[in-house]
């Protein structure tokens, strides 16, 4: 089953004199539990693919769907209960919040929702992520690759349709990189995780099962364990 | 070294050019500071070398000073606080670019500067347009005894304090911006200022949770809006006290001592350097005749006579002058606030006749003035009267009172005073009426004076004198009102400061709460509990601290010679007034953080980290 699909996706920005299209008639479509790897050089529209189809951003023209839903229908709040509960993120820099403890800034997108995780629950989930003992620790107290971790705990916590990462261990060293990777991994492996991933490295890009080339706002390559596609 | 200088003056005017809200609120601080402090400088002087509005020469106390001097270092630590509240919020907001100048090459030093330099700017561009306000002000609220030179030095005083302040304010947050390291240029989060302690979670995390784990993050930024906030609430809160606290009426119940309504006096228009107040004395108007026509109008319930006599201290005189001091009559009205003055000695009975004695008022502005060492049991003789009137009368120092209200040096007893005079001593007549009747009464007794055609007495009405008082009062209560609306204004430009920097510094993490489900309403409600919780906070700081302090300077200056009708009452109108400016100004900063929320989508606001 499609849980995303993008029909003749464009972004484009500024007026008509001075337009630039940071994507063009994208459509992909990934299926559940799928592990896609989106690569291409610096600006040619990979972040701003993955922010379309995460709902921060808004197609120019298109439709973008997540989980059978239309994303340009809803409104803005709508929108955001729909990221809150449907979509996990994981950034590059983490983007913890400072004034939160561990156990705090996983349990926020539940808390927005006014839900609760039981504790046993989400202490398997600390065991599985490996930082269970650190709930009441400071973000600035742990190294980056636990804080990445807490990233990872917090956008899987609403078991969202799609996990996005972008550049998840542009930030890390290589043996944090391994250990987050071999995370993702085994979530979408256990868990049947959709999960979409921003990479420059292609070592990262191979352990996908599909991977999405895309070269000045347009998909070149949609490579499928190495059978190319497009 | 003379380009490097001048690269970092050129930056720090950029700086400020940028950064527009900062450059405006210090800006408006530093010259609200420099324009407080002008006003009371001068003003509090003129007063206290006597060249106030409608007072007897009012004396220097200690306390006054101590007064004058407690308001100065509030205003100085008031302008302190925001200041370096709007700079340190500033440089917490410009991490980054502090640190790329580091990692382009800038050393410690120069950093330093550039956030001191733009402390230097501000003052030269903004003191002056406190000054010269502050300058005109001040000679508006002083009617007579206005020296420019001395008005235009405490000025320069005044703007010398306030540069110096700016400069004092600026040493941390420029000492903080040196120490940002060239690696925060370049990193983002803010992970040193944030809290390292590990904490408990034992709450939900509603938008009030959030608003109060934030404010709790960063306690010295929190601590420091709040005392900064606080400060300017309780100089508000002072000055308030202060103004509240002078009552026309009350001065204008002390030329009615025995809380009469009506006075009969000798007419004062009538001195002249030929015509002494015993000329007119001695016409007799005054007289017992009179007092008794006036008690028998009808509604006079009593009618009170006030002695007022003119001696000269023979043998005091070692500059060549005559020292020329007042005698009053003791009376059954002031006998009670007599005995509470009396230092040492005894005070005559209003009625004791005999040998002359005399109670000594040694806070009297006559006491000072001529520098009498005078004490119980001295003798003194006094001349009284002048040309075929003059005689002389040696008197004893029988007691010693302190009395800063009054001027006069000597009392004595109703039966001594025509004694010591050798004519009726008597100064006017004050003529209590009951309370349904005084109109009556008032037109009876001009009636009866017209009929007499009394040339040396005026009729004067308690009303009358209210009023004069409260007109003159009108123009120290405008500048003064304006003068709280400064500090008013300065504590709500802090305020604005404090918020809108709680906006732009969170741009970014913000965006992450938005990226991960936080709604417009819930964001907005977040940032809105934690403007509250900053204003609730200094609020209950400058209320508890501003009444104790407004308490004890009305006390302090009602203490100062004149003043005395400066009774502390709670300043509740004011602060109402300014607690609906500041939920004004709440309800403008929501609107603007809605705005400022929509205005920016989550994509642009996560791009502020790079």
């Amino acid at each position: 089953m499609a849980i995303v699909e993008t029909k003749q996706v464009c972004k484009h920005y500024g007026t008509a004199l001075n337009k630039v299209r940071a994507l063009q008639d994208i459509n992909i479509t990934v299926e559940e539990g799928e592990y896609v790897a989106i690569v291409g050089t610096s600006g040619s529209g990979k972040s701003t693919l993955l922010n379309l189809l995460g709902g921060l951003d808004v197609p120019s023209e298109g439709q973008v769907k997540v989980d059978g839903c239309e994303l340009s229908r809803l409104s803005e709040d709508e929108l955001t209960e729909f990221r809150r509960r449907k979509i996990g993120f994981i950034f590059q820099h983490y983007n913890l919040l400072p004034s939160l403890n561990v156990y705090e800034n996983i349990v926020l997108p539940l808390e927005l929702d006014d839900k609760q995780m039981e504790r046993n629950e989400l202490e398997q989930m600390l065991r599985m992520l490996g930082i269970s003992g650190k709930q009441e620790a400071m973000t600035n107290q742990l190294s980056g690759g636990q804080q990445q971790r807490v990233a990872i705990a917090r956008a899987l916590i609403t078991r969202p349709a799609i996990l996005l990462a972008d550049e998840p261990t542009g930030n890390l060293d290589s043996k944090s990189s391994q250990d987050v990777l071999e995370l993702l991994r085994s979530c979408n492996r256990k868990y049947n995780q959709t999960l979409i991933m921003i990479t420059h490295n292609p070592e990262i890009a191979a352990m996908a099962d599909r991977i999405l080339r895309i070269e000045d706002g347009v998909i070149t390559a949609d490579t499928v364990n190495d059978v190319v596609q497009v | 070294m003379k380009s490097k200088e001048s690269f970092i003056h050129k930056m720090a005017a950029a700086n400020l050019k940028a950064e527009k809200v900062k450059t405006v609120l210090a800006g408006t601080v530093i010259a609200a500071a420099a324009f407080l402090l002008t006003v009371v400088m001068t003003y509090g002087y003129f007063i206290m070398k006597g060249a106030g509005h409608n007072a007897a020469v009012p004396s220097v106390s200690a306390d006054g000073l101590l007064a004058l001097l407690a308001v100065v270092l509030i205003i100085l630590l008031a302008c302190w606080m925001a200041v370096y509240n709007i700079f340190y919020i500033s440089v917490a907001m410009r991490v980054r670019f502090y640190g790329r100048l580091r990692a382009l090459g800038a050393v410690h030093q120069q950093i330093r500067q550039l956030v001191v330099y733009e402390g230097k700017l501000l003052s030269r561009r903004f003191i002056p347009c406190g000054i010269l306000p502050g300058y005109l002000a001040g000679r508006l609220m002083v009617s007579s005894g206005w020296d420019g030179w001395t008005a235009l030095l405490l000025a320069a005083l005044a703007a010398a304090f306030t540069g110096l302040t700016v400069r004092i304010s600026l040493r941390t947050p420029a000492s903080y911006a040196a120490k940002i390291t060239p690696a925060e240029g370049i990193r983002h989060i803010e992970a040193s200022i944030s809290g390292g302690q590990k904490r408990i979670s034992t709450r939900r995390l509603s938008p009030f949770r959030l608003a109060w784990l934030q404010l709790s993050r960063s306690r010295k930024k929190t601590v420091f809006s709040l005392l900064s906030l606080a400060f300017s609430g309780v100089l508000f809160m002072v000055f308030a006290a202060l103004l509240t606290s002078a009552d026309p009426a009350s001065r204008a119940q002390a030329y009615f001592p025995g809380g009469g309504q009506f006075s009969v006096q000798l007419d004062d228009a009538l001195y002249s350097p030929e015509v002494g107040l015993d000329d007119l004395q001695s016409k007799g108007e005054l007289s017992a005749g009179l007092h008794d026509e006036l008690l028998s109008i009808a509604g006079v319930e009593a009618v009170y006579v006030h002695q007022y006599l003119e001696a000269e201290l023979a043998g005091m005189n070692n500059t060549g002058e005559p020292v020329v001091v007042g005698i009053a009559n003791i009376t059954e009205h002031n006998r009670g606030e007599l005995d509470k003055q009396l230092i040492t000695g005894t005070i005559p009975e209003h009625t004791s006749g005999g040998a002359p004695a005399l109670v000594i008022n040694s806070a009297s502005s006559e006491y000072a003035a001529y520098g009498l060492e005078l004490a119980v049991g001295d003798r003194v003789l006094l001349r009284t009267g002048s040309g075929s009137r003059q005689s002389e009368h040696e008197a004893v120092i029988a007691g010693e009172i302190r009395d800063t209200d009054s001027g006069t040096l000597f009392l004595a007893a109703s039966e001594t005073m025509p004694a010591l005079a050798g004519f009726n001593p008597a100064q006017s007549m004050e003529i209590s009426a009951a309370n349904h009747m005084e109109k009556q009464v008032g037109q009876d007794i001009q009636q009866l004076m017209a009929q007499k055609g009394m040339a040396t007495l005026k009729l004067v009405s308690y009303q009358e004198v209210a009023e004069s008082f409260r007109d003159a009062f009108r123009s120290i209560t405008l500048a003064g009102y304006a003068l709280i609306g400064c500090i008013a204004a300065f504590s709500l430009l802090n305020l604005l400061n404090t918020l809108i920097a709680a906006i732009v510094a969170r741009t970014y993490e913000l965006g992450i709460m938005q990226a991960i489900g936080m709604k417009r309403k819930q964001l907005t409600a977040m940032l809105t509990y934690e403007a509250c919780m900053l204003i609730a906070g200094s609020a209950a700081f400058a209320f508890s601290l501003g009444n104790l302090l407004g308490y004890w300077l009305t006390s302090a200056v009602s203490r100062v010679g004149g003043l005395s009708y400066i009774s502390y009452r709670f300043p509740g109108a004011a602060i109402i007034l300014y607690g609906a400016v500041i939920a004004l100004i709440l309800g403008g900063v929501i609107r603007l953080m809605g705005y400022t929320i929509s205005r920016q989508n989550v994509v642009e606001r996560l791009k502020q980290s790079y």
